[in-house]
């Protein structure tokens, strides 16, 4: 590792350190910046009402970041190498479009039926993300078995994508029998939120992250056989069948239990392996995924914080602002480097 | 931001007002011979009803969100050759007396049922939202024909139903589904009576309906008899210093929608004795929050009125735990207006509540000031255990 990577490296890692104090000082009720500090570093405050704003809405809120951010960063890595594609995704291979058919099933399916949903209250945030993470694994696991029957890896792409079509289409037929008032609460699912999960659901979410973020890094070595080409990694030694399916389990993993509890949050998961790639100029996984993790929590808070708007009451969407703000960085850092391609392959 | 918005609402307000002025003008101009009778409209900014000696004029006002749009209705008792469809400068004509319609919102029920004029409705969308008894019955005895979801409502079976007269409404300037009916050769009315700022103002729609059965002096009794109920309740409650503070609504997503302090909800809120927590706010709007922002200023509510679908406190809970950090949800001071949800997914609170705002006054004044409410019941409103 050369010096001005070390010290790329030792910039975003002080971003992210500051992004994740500002995550937490910043919101809609304002809070003095000292009174921040002397919190986090262990103190109570005589105003309990801000203790439990930090601690109940805004700790939470920064940790989901981070490992949203991570989380989809990584899987569209993941996806990108396993596809050789730079359109790839985590969603790809249909994962947020089950999730979106599991919610909507259960939101609108559920209130036309008056049964579901209208009686267990809509904001009952455990049905939506069980909802979300059957519709997930249903597909996921047709992909699964899909891939394991099928050798090459773009007639997969190809069944992910019409997966996609297909439920989106079955989600537009449910819009169009329901009532307006589930048909918005479904489009406000849509919309994501990093703000609805609490102690008690990050219990679960940051294990699971956790673990898959782990397991990803230990796929390093075979990720960079296999940008080389299937062949290549054959050559090597390397089980191309097995790995592919651990690719496949991990990414569901990680954007499966993201979509379930935040809904499906755009454009992250493919912008993030292409800025990292561009700022550090490399494909050699052992790189890119730490620096992926890192970049992805911070604009992952950066897009948070935004969507916050300090200082005002209102909030804005989150994936209104990962779109709008993602969509220009990758464009030009694209133009600036105009061996893009090159960047792709290493 | 406040600031513009202000700017924005005066300019088409002025220009609002402008037009209007141009319509009578010209109105005038082309018969100066009639002098039309206004019915007396106390509460309501979204319609009128004027008498002249051969027809009823209504007008509809800015019947959606953002619209500035007035559209003229010309009801006839005499035959009347050539009934136009035209919208816009040109009236829709109609042929009184009316023996049948079709209406899409439940909230235009009651005034039929209040009117004595149930009979008259023959088609509604999706029937399994009505919750007056006397409709379900009807639905149930084949009487009222189920025309589909309310978002692609059958046509054809309009068209076989053949009413007299449909009531619609429209959440924006997207009227195809409107034209497409009166293409058929059956008149479409719209109503705005949910946007009418003031309870009494959706009351006061009864009216508007009742113009269509002749029945304007039952319409103003029944009314009259409602106001004063409701102004009853109001000065007795709104004497009382004590005014315990509330809150309202829950969070979707990351957003919290709260009524602003000119809305519909906050008024209610204030006529029966409490003090509403965002009552300061100028918008008549719902206001999309954050959560720690509610948080911070809602923490310590005495009660917390309107929890969308939720049925019990362990609901609550379970959804979000940080609810449970509300004072008013601590003390066990939480209302629902679900004690008559149907058990198709309708709910009597937004069908009958909007023409008995007297009621729903009454509940609101009982969680607040029970102990001036003790010959009152909760209605539409019940405790969450």
């Amino acid at each position: 590792m050369n010096r001005q990577i070390s010290g790329l490296m030792l910039l975003l890692f002080i971003i992210l350190i500051i992004l994740i104090i500002l995550n937490i000082s910043l919101g809609s009720v304002y809070i003095p910046f000292g009174k921040i500090i002397t919190f986090l570093s262990g103190k109570s405050l005589e105003e309990k009402g801000w203790e439990n704003i930090i601690l109940q809405f805004r700790v939470p809120k920064a940790i989901t970041a981070v490992l949203v951010g991570s989380g989809l960063g990584v899987s569209g890595l993941l996806m990108q190498t396993l596809f050789r594609n730079p359109l790839a995704g985590p969603f790809v291979l249909g994962i947020s479009s089950g999730a979106s058919l599991g919610v909507a099933l259960a939101i609108l399916a559920g209130m036309s039926l008056g049964k579901g949903i209208t009686q267990l209250g809509i904001g009952g945030s455990w049905i939506l993300t069980l909802a979300a993470s059957m519709g997930a694994f249903t597909v996921l696991s047709v992909v699964i078995l899909v891939s394991i029957r099928i050798r090459d890896s773009m007639s997969l792409l190809i069944i992910g994508l019409m997966f996609g079509s297909a439920t989106g289409a079955v989600v537009s037929v449910l819009q169009f029998f329901s009532k307006a008032e589930s048909i918005q609460a479904y489009l406000i699912w849509t919309f994501g939120s990093l703000g609805g999960l609490t102690w008690i659901e990050l219990k679960v979410f940051i294990p699971v992250i956790l673990l898959s973020l782990g397991w990803a890094v230990t796929l390093s070595k075979p990720l960079n056989a296999l940008l080389l080409g299937d062949q290549y990694a054959r050559s090597l030694g390397l089980n191309i069948r097995k790995m592919r399916l651990a690719i496949i389990i991990v990414t569901s993993l990680l954007a499966g239990t993201i979509t379930a509890f935040c809904g499906p949050i755009a454009f992250i998961g493919i912008a993030i392996p292409h800025i990292t790639r561009l700022l550090f100029n490399t494909a050699n996984h052992n790189l890119l995924f730490p620096m992926v993790i890192i970049s992805g929590a911070i604009l992952m808070l950066f897009c948070d914080l935004i969507a916050q708007v300090p200082g005002m009451e209102y909030t804005l969407p989150i994936n209104a602002v990962t779109s709008v703000l993602g969509a220009p960085i990758v464009i030009w850092l694209v133009i600036r480097r105009r061996d893009f391609s090159k960047s792709f392959t290493g | 931001m406040p600031f513009k918005l202000c700017w924005i609402s005066l300019f088409f307000t002025v220009l609002l007002v402008s037009c209007r002025n141009n319509e009578t003008e010209n109105r005038q101009g082309s018969n100066p011979v009639t002098i039309g009778k206004p019915l007396e409209i106390k509460y309501s900014t979204r319609f009128s009803v004027t008498m002249y000696s051969s027809y009823k004029e209504l007008k509809v006002i800015s019947p959606w969100p953002g619209s500035m749009d007035t559209f003229t209705y010309r009801l006839y008792h005499k035959k009347i050759e050539n009934p136009s469809q035209t919208t816009g400068s040109i009236p829709v004509a109609l042929q009184l007396p009316v023996s049948s319609m079709v209406c899409f919102s439940t909230t235009h029920l009651p005034y039929l049922e209040m009117l004595d004029e149930q009979d008259k409705l023959t088609g509604f969308p999706t029937t399994s939202y009505i919750s007056s008894a006397t409709f379900r019955e009807r639905v149930l005895d084949g009487k009222i024909r189920d025309l589909g979801p309310s978002n692609e409502i059958n046509i054809e079976q309009i068209m076989e139903l053949d009413p007299d007269l449909v009531i619609a409404f429209s959440m924006n300037n997207d009227l195809s589904m409107i034209e497409k009916i009166k293409r058929s050769g059956i008149p479409v009315i719209l109503n705005a009576d949910y946007l009418e700022d003031h309870p009494l103002g959706r009351a006061e729609w009864i009216k508007f309906i009742a113009a269509f059965f002749d029945k304007e002096k039952m319409a103003d009794s029944i009314f009259s008899e409602i106001e004063k109920s409701y102004l009853e309740t109001r000065a007795k409650v709104t004497q009382v210093k004590y005014k315990p503070s509330v809150l309202t609504g829950v969070v979707y997503g990351d957003t919290w929608f709260m009524p602003g302090g000119r809305h519909y909800g906050s008024i209610f809120f204030e006529d029966s004795g409490a003090a509403y927590l965002w009552s300061d706010n100028s918008s008549g709007e719902i206001l999309q929050l954050s959560f720690e922002s509610v948080y911070e200023k809602a923490q310590n509510a005495d009660y917390w009125v309107g929890v969308a679908t939720y049925g019990s406190l362990k609901d609550i809970e379970q959804a979000d735990e940080r609810y449970t950090a509300i004072k008013a949800f601590q003390e066990g001071n939480v209302y629902n207006y679900t004690a008559k949800a149907g058990p198709a997914g309708g709910n009597a609170y937004f069908e009958e509540g909007y023409a008995r705002p007297d009621i729903i006054l009454n509940d609101l004044a009982k969680i607040f000031h029970p102990e001036l409410m003790n010959e009152h019941l909760f209605y539409f409103y019940k405790k969450l255990n």
